[in-house]
């Protein structure tokens, strides 16, 4: 199986399309699972998970090759993520201010259906949910998230830690299920 | 695709670890033709950088043919305006025809072989 490094390689060398489908192949996946876990909203989420691979493809001549290639595409979807969540929240403060209702978009409301999931991550706030996903869901190390969110490494920590506190304090997970 | 990027070095492993852990966790996200769609979106993109140069250059040229033909027909009559002896000394200043040719070579030479290199 090619490297990433190598197919990185021939999208910057030579802005070849063909390299950089087979990089989005190989992780549309957990792109897509990362901004589902974030926007609770699969419909949104491959519409940012979309913005993404094309912003991605904008700026990959900056990706260094330090770290793992999924890890810096993480944290261009995390921009992105915050980017659309910003113009989100802008438009709903215009709506707000001439009267109107808020519209259909939400990031954090839990509908009714809630799992225990989406009920723990409607407790955290928008950085905490981030990190945890990024934690828990894509396994990646503190350092890493560190490097994707660009919050020094002891933050990192003590937002893993105060998220974990909201959560123990909130429900008693032990008796949670995977839902 | 499972994540090949786990590294469990800096993780704890305590019972609530694995809990949050098995919580978080979702199917992989079948392609369904997702990267196939973006693949295409992104082609139309290139395509579009490509072509935006060129495009504006005709519409340029465009708009700026007619009071250019209009300035050339005008010509004639303007020259008529300038003193012989101001021609002369003008004539005098510019380079000769040669020159002229030789510098042309020789940025056509240059643009080449940084296409060249480029390549």
């Amino acid at each position: 199986m090619t490297d990433d490094t190598l197919l990185v390689a021939r999208v910057v060398a030579s802005q070849d399309t063909r390299a950089y489908g087979e990089l989005i192949r190989r992780h549309q996946s957990q792109i897509r699972n990362f901004l589902r876990r974030l926007t609770r909203d699969d419909a949104m989420a491959d519409d940012l998970s979309q913005d993404t691979f094309l912003h991605g493809w904008n700026k990959i001549h900056t990706y260094s090759g330090k770290g793992s290639f999924i890890g810096w595409l993480l944290k261009v979807a995390y921009t992105t993520f915050l980017q659309s969540k910003r113009k989100t929240d802008r438009y709903q403060e215009v709506l707000a201010e001439v009267g109107e209702s808020g519209g259909s978009v939400s990031y954090t409301t839990p509908s009714d259906e809630a799992t225990d999931l989406d009920k723990f991550m409607a407790v955290l706030n928008e950085q905490e949910r981030a990190v945890m996903v990024l934690s828990y869901a894509c396994g990646l190390s503190h350092r890493e998230i560190s490097e994707t969110t660009e919050l020094p490494a002891g933050t990192v920590k003590s937002i893993i830690f105060r998220a974990k506190d909201k959560i123990r304090e909130q429900f008693d997970i032990q008796h949670h299920q995977h839902g | 695709m499972i994540s090949n990027i786990i590294n469990m070095a800096d993780k704890t492993t305590d019972r609530e670890d694995r809990l949050l852990a098995s919580l978080f966790a979702a199917e992989p996200v079948e392609d369904d033709g997702f990267s196939d769609r973006v693949l295409r979106k992104l082609r139309v993109r290139i395509w579009i950088q490509r072509l935006t140069l060129p495009v504006a250059a005709l519409i340029g040229f465009a708009v700026a043919i007619n009071p250019l033909m209009d300035l050339l027909a005008l010509m004639p009559s303007l020259a008529s305006l300038v003193p012989a002896r101001f021609a002369l000394d003008i004539g005098s200043v510019l380079p000769a025809t040669q020159s002229l040719v030789i510098g042309g070579l020789l940025l056509v030479a240059g643009l080449g072989a940084l296409q060249l290199l480029d390549d």
